[in-house]
């Protein structure tokens, strides 16, 4: 009953409201336009920055070999030191140098040629998931850390994924909630 | 010592229960619908004060200090360790939101152990306030879920949808309560006052999210475990006899932090903001995907958001 009323207060309230400014408004249209360019000129609120991956390769620190070793231009690129990398991504991707720079080893190779850091690898993936690369621009998909006002970092697609191997493995659940003493199972026939 | 609830300020419910009480209290049962328009008039606050003396009254930043000294001394007591308790108000022009991914959700309940951790819930029997249903894929008939699936997961066609309070904006649990020991705080969070609630679990047959849970035994948490960063709306810790639910981390998140869950979640399924702040990632997943909240058709506004990216 309350809400009917307000309602309708809030109805005739704009009624008179815009009876009383309908000579004004063609001031209405640069007023808006200047609410606008504020709004474009302000201060984000959030700020997500893309967590590091430059300096964090332990395992294989590029250059200490491959400042030697030059690319070896071949399909499927033949691996004898890296044996714990175990491919198993899309088929064209049986070559190293899919992804890898040949001129800089430390870096990554876009599909236009481009050299781009290991901090920037999600455009290399981008290229193929793009789904995936504009819902991790809105934030939808990816891990962010460190809160959920001011500055955040976001986990870059290699730090959940392995870009070798990139479906993540099935982990075990944590134990399920006690199931309650008196309760009845559902059976395969009864509910299913 | 109560809260008083922020229902009868805005107005919207002129005779309600307790103000009904509270023209009985004046003496003017049939005055009783003026007695509650008029809230805070002379005549009317002798006697209510009279009547319910220090039972019911807004808490002052002194009252609030002696009561979170009682609740230290009272954990001190039962667990041998300092805590502390504190009352973080929402942050203005704030509304909080959850959104889930289930795509990539892999059921694993790391978050329904975190939150645990977190709040301080009785282990035995387990409260846990998040319930991971295991659906088949194609489906999202909650009914034919399993919330007890165990071992590895995700398992092949199948798909993991976490549930918990869905902070709604219509909130069923808050119209039925009889002493209005839980009501809804600006931010969104539907918040519950431990000391003011009788346990007559009506919240819980409201809420159609089977989100709230109760107390039946005095909580048994072990001292080891035991959180003692606080709040005294959250996850202080709870007397028998009351019933409790998911308050998106309230002491953490009216901080700046995320809710426990999230950052328990290996996966970054879980994405928690302010929905009023268009550059909060919240804002940008509502307005740019395909979302969905559960029993739309109740029509609760819940802030718990599906999608699959």
């Amino acid at each position: 009953m309350t809400d009917v009323t307000s309602r309708l207060t809030i109805l005739a309230l704009a009624l008179v409201a815009a009876v009383a400014s309908g000579c004004q408004r063609s001031d209405a249209a640069p007023a808006s336009a200047s609410a606008a360019a504020a709004a474009a000129a302000r201060r984000p609120t959030r700020v997500i920055r893309i967590a590091r991956r430059e300096g964090k390769v332990r395992e294989y620190p590029c250059l200490k070999c491959h400042d030697k070793i030059t690319a070896v231009l071949q399909r499927p690129t033949p691996i004898k030191r890296h044996t714990a990398i175990r491919i198993k991504h899309f088929k064209g991707a049986d070559a190293c140098y899919v992804c890898h720079d040949t001129r800089a080893m430390n870096r990554l190779a876009l599909l236009s040629g481009e050299s781009v850091g290991y901090d920037a690898s999600y455009e290399l993936c981008g290229q193929c998931h793009g789904e995936k690369r504009r819902d991790f621009a809105i934030g939808a998909h990816g891990k962010l850390v460190g809160g959920w006002r001011g500055t955040a970092y976001k986990y870059n697609c290699v730090d959940c994924h392995d870009p070798h191997h990139p479906k993540r493995a099935a982990v075990n659940a944590l134990p399920p909630p006690p199931f309650p003493a008196r309760g009845i199972r559902k059976s395969r026939g009864a509910h299913r | 010592m109560k809260r008083r609830r922020r229902r009868r300020r805005d107005g919207k419910h002129p005779l309600s229960r307790r103000g009904f009480l509270r023209g009985l209290g004046a003496g003017a049962a049939t005055a009783a619908s003026a007695a509650a328009a008029t809230v805070g008039t002379s005549a009317c606050s002798t006697d209510w004060d009279k009547v319910f003396q220090k039972h019911y009254k807004e808490m002052t930043a002194a009252d609030k200090k002696k009561v979170f000294a009682r609740i230290a001394a009272e954990a001190k007591q039962r667990f041998g360790k300092a805590v502390t308790v504190s009352d973080p108000q929402p942050l203005p022009g704030v509304r909080f939101a959850f959104c889930i991914s289930l795509s990539t959700c892999n059921g694993n309940r790391k978050c329904v152990h975190a939150c645990v951790e977190e709040n301080n819930q009785g282990r035995d029997p387990a409260i846990q306030y998040i319930k991971v249903i295991e659906l088949d894929r194609g489906t999202l008939d909650l009914e034919r879920g399993d919330q007890y699936y165990g071992g590895e997961v995700p398992r092949a066609n199948k798909v993991y949808l976490p549930m918990q309070c869905n902070q709604c904006d219509n909130p069923p649990c808050v119209k039925v309560c009889p002493v209005e020991a839980t009501w809804k705080e600006p931010d969104g969070i539907v918040a519950i006052d431990y000391d003011w609630c009788i346990g007559c679990r009506y919240c819980m047959a409201a809420c159609p999210y089977e989100a709230r849970r109760f107390n039946y035994h005095q909580p048994s948490l072990p001292a080891s475990q035991l959180n003692t960063n606080q709040g005294y709306l959250s996850n202080r810790v709870r007397p028998r006899g009351v019933v409790e639910k998911c308050h998106f981390c309230m002491h953490r998140t009216r901080r700046g932090a995320y809710p426990a869950c999230l950052e328990a979640c290996p996966t970054g399924a879980r994405k928690f903001g302010d929905i009023n702040d268009p550059d909060s990632e919240v804002h940008k997943i509502v307005k740019h995907k395909r979302v969905f909240v559960l029993k739309e058709e109740l029509n609760t506004v819940p802030h718990v958001f599906y999608y699959f990216d």
